[in-house]
């Protein structure tokens, strides 16, 4: 298949996903939206574990079933759009639920309609084209998702732009006539971004979280979204990790016996690990400046730092979102000029195209955080804290903990997971080595090490070793879940006692 | 927090992740003595291999192998790319074609030792540039469950009439690998027109191709397919895990084998010339031929081994491997095969 046939068939699949992601994505929202009190943080975590689902996992555990539909590439394809439309459909439900309400409320509309035929006739039209204007966002950041996918479309064989370029980079293209192919798909994604951003900037101060009552949907329809995020949580989550833990367990000997591989494996996520939690927390802080300097919050600056710092933000925020491919190709492309040859063997390239591609979707995140805090318990929180009794202070530092760091921590844990499950810019930018603790051997970030074993076949290995890499960071931040809130009790009694 | 306190708290982070990114950048580069190697070959196999030397002889390795993104062909890339200020002092290939490449561009240095001298003189260049050893063969692998496995039963299928007369034989794309060693081969023997005519004629007629040969393991193996052409490491794992698979050596019309060896050579511009010939002599050593031979990939040795310590499998690749294709002559049609594939592939 040539590239621009891919190019028309990705494009098609974005197109498909996105339009059907408009009307299931009301299905997800409300199940978060009418969630209240702790339930909703473990609908929000049901409704939206597909998005950080690793999709090395996802296309390894398929890779069998895959195969038994090569000679079926339609329904090859039609299974690789109801993976992609399931993953990226939680993003569609964040946007709905962060999106600015309609301006005419039903009530309104009612009334209108109660006392004046002009002015009704004047509204009516007006809800019809807010929420087509609503639509936007939601079909934008799907087709946009579903355009850039890659680690999936390429383990299941799928003819994608995405592999396309890819492959032609690895064959050894010449950088020019890779960079000629991003020309086509960087367009098109450009016409989807443009009303996107424009959505995002007009309303910058209006997305935050909204909640509804209960009583406003139909029981039917919530079981239908209960039934899409049951199927999209299996789909993407339950059974290819149940696949791959099942073959994994008869290789689990055979790994603890092959030290080289063991010691490989363990600074491999080591590596992996120190980078993921760099580039998350660094796209965090990038992505909450953006937000303050959108919102006017940030008053220390004047109007004109205020207007060239958007600009640069704004110039850090765009091309992320044209994913982490277009990034990395870019970066790559950059790096065979001198003064940044030097680099090329660092991970500064490689980090740098993380943060790039993690800026946007931290923003998102960030926009979620309210989600998690309570108004009520921040104040009183505030108000323990200027009490002198200690047994108030440590409530008050609890409390904070709660409603302030906690989320912060949550949605780092987000990107972290993102930032190591992503191979596309760990195999371009990868640098020759990776002197990490001087261990002198070959440390390339895990993902890359699992692709490469992928495509070798080399399965109880790599099975174990696929487990490891999702368990052993999911340990790690259970882990730092339980320590976190002493450590900061700890440090925040101290600053009191001083 | 407070405002203040955030600003604070966010510049102590960044700080703190800078720090982190520069100590996975810099944090080793300390060990300026260590002797920089560029592998493609299989790392589960070689890394072993580097560090006994690393124990045997006191110098220390840094490896880099090649990642799935980037292949053998990105290793070269790079070495190219480097040419002004290099990076690697050997460079361990699991083919030979981009090692040719890379000695047409005037990257290598010339080295003939002991090493060098016990490989035949068809499998290492002539100025001693780079030397083969421990080589694969492109066979094809069939399903014993579906058909017979001899060259009959082969080209029976392969000149079948019908559109979808292949729609059962798989192939890895050419564009990489031992298939692209495969595709040269061809060229050289039969000319651009002809490979161009055949390759067609295999698409027309519904051939699979698929991501690697390890792809075309699988589908053999479990039955998706009745045959399809891979090389004899990717076989072997298959014969490991049980399945019901036999090879048959691909021969071009000349009834020669595809052998494709691994290939050592020194980067010219390296300042740890002794450590980098010890090295090479280490890897073309019959010692490491002879474990890479019982190795799960079964490497064919290709030096003087004594032939009974040989696994009963590497026999019998051996006696195939000695009449095989001389791939030293296909420089040009490397380039010339190599940029037809990629306008039909990449464009």
């Amino acid at each position: 298949m040539s590239f621009h046939e891919a190019f028309a068939w990705t494009l098609l699949g974005a197109v498909a996903a996105a339009a059907l992601a408009v009307p299931m994505s009301v299905l997800l929202s409300r199940l978060v939206q009418q969630a209240t009190g702790r339930s909703r943080f473990w609908w929000m975590l049901f409704v939206l574990c597909p998005l950080v689902a690793p999709d090395l996992v996802i296309g390894y555990g398929y890779r069998s079933f895959e195969l038994s539909l090569l000679h079926r590439p339609g329904l090859n394809h039609c299974f690789y759009f109801v993976l992609i439309l399931l993953k990226f459909l939680p993003a569609a439900a964040v946007v709905r639920i962060c999106s600015p309400p309609d301006p005419v409320s039903n009530a309104a509309l009612h009334c209108a309609r109660l006392i004046d035929g002009g002015v009704a006739a004047k509204l009516q039209h007006r809800p019809l084209q807010t929420e087509w204007l609503r639509h936007i966002p939601v079909f934008g950041i799907v087709f946009l998702l579903s355009m850039q996918e890659f680690e999936i479309a390429s383990l299941l064989q799928i003819p994608a732009w995405t592999v396309h370029v890819f492959d032609a980079q690895a064959a050894g293209l010449n950088l020019a006539a890779t960079f000629r192919l991003l020309i086509g798909p960087v367009l098109v994604q450009a016409i989807v971004l443009v009303p996107l951003l424009w959505w995002g900037i007009a309303n910058s101060s209006a997305i935050v979280p909204r909640w509804r009552s209960a009583d406003c949907v139909l029981v039917s329809r919530r079981w239908l979204g209960v039934t899409v995020a049951t199927l999209a949580a299996l789909l993407t989550w339950v059974a290819p990790l149940a696949i791959v833990t099942r073959s994994g367990l008869s290789g689990i000997g055979g790994v603890l016996d092959n030290r080289v591989l063991l010691r490989s494996t363990s600074f491999d996520l080591t590596a992996a690990i120190t980078l993921a939690i760099s580039c998350a927390v660094l796209s965090l802080i990038l992505a909450r400046k953006v937000m303050l300097i959108c919102r006017g919050h940030d008053v220390t600056r004047s109007d004109f730092s205020k207007a060239v710092s958007s600009v640069l933000l704004l110039l850090i925020v765009v091309p992320g979102l044209f994913g982490a491919l277009a990034v990395s190709i870019a970066i790559l492309v950059a790096m065979q000029h001198s003064p940044l040859l030097e680099l090329r063997t660092t991970v500064w390239p490689m980090a740098t195209a993380l943060v790039v591609f993690l800026v946007p979707r931290a923003i998102i995140l960030a926009v979620l955080l309210p989600v998690f805090r309570r108004s009520e318990s921040t104040f009183l929180a505030t108000l323990l804290g200027k009490s002198r009794e200690r047994t108030r202070l440590k409530n008050a530092a609890n409390l904070k903990w709660w409603c302030e760091c906690r989320p912060m921590f949550l949605v780092t844990a987000v990107l972290f997971y993102w930032c190591l499950a992503n191979l596309t810019a760990a195999a371009i930018l990868c640098p020759p080595t990776i002197p990490l603790f001087s261990f002198d051997g070959n440390i390339v970030p895990l993902p890359v090490r699992l692709y490469k074993f992928i495509h070798q076949g080399r399965t109880a290995a790599l099975s174990v070793m696929a487990v490891l890499s999702v368990l052993v960071p999911f340990m790690l931040l259970v882990l730092t879940a339980r320590i976190a809130p002493r450590v900061y009790l700890r440090m925040t009694s101290l600053t009191r006692q001083d | 927090m407070t405002p203040r306190e955030g600003s604070w708290f966010a510049a102590a982070a960044t700080l703190l992740c800078l720090g982190m990114i520069a100590l996975l950048s810099w944090g080793g580069r300390a060990q300026d003595d260590a002797l920089v190697v560029y592998c493609s070959h299989d790392s589960t196999y070689s890394e072993e291999i580097l560090r006994d030397f690393e124990r045997e002889s006191g110098i220390r390795l840094v490896v880099r192998f090649d990642t799935e993104a980037t292949k053998s062909i990105g290793l070269i890339n790079l070495l190219i790319a480097e040419r002004e200020n290099p990076q690697c002092d050997v460079f361990w290939n699991n083919e030979v074609l981009g090692t040719m490449k890379l000695q047409k561009l005037g990257l290598l240095q010339p080295y003939k030792g002991e090493g060098f001298a016990r490989i035949p003189a068809k499998y290492k260049a002539d100025d001693g540039s780079w030397t083969g050893f421990a080589a694969r063969l492109r066979v094809f692998i069939v399903n014993t469950e579906k058909m017979a496995a001899t060259h009959e039963a082969i080209f029976q299928r392969l000149n079948a009439f019908g559109e979808d007369g292949l729609s059962r034989v798989a192939m890895a794309k050419p564009l990489f690998g031992t298939t692209l060693t495969q595709y040269v081969a061809l060229w050289g023997e039969a000319g651009g027109e002809e490979t161009k005519w055949r390759h067609q004629r295999l698409r027309d007629r519904g051939l699979l191709e698929v991501n690697g040969n390890s792809v075309v393991k699988d589908l053999v193996a479990v039955g998706r397919c009745d045959f399809g052409w891979t090389d004899t490491d990717d076989y072997f794992l298959a014969v490991d895990e049980g399945q019901p698979v036999e090879m048959v050596p691909v021969f071009m019309t000349c009834e020669h084998a595809i052998c494709v060896p691994n290939s050592v050579s020194i980067i010219r511009g390296t300042s740890r010339v002794e450590a980098a010939r010890k090295l090479v002599d280490f890897l073309l050593s019959k010692q490491v031929e002879t474990r890479l031979a019982c190795s799960p990939s079964r490497q064919i040795p290709l030096g003087p081994a004594a032939f009974a310590e040989l696994p009963e499998e590497v026999q019998e690749l051996k006696l195939w491997s000695e009449r095989s294709v001389d791939l030293k002559p296909l420089g040009d049609a490397h380039a010339a095969c190599l940029s037809w594939l990629q306008s039909e592939y990449l464009q």
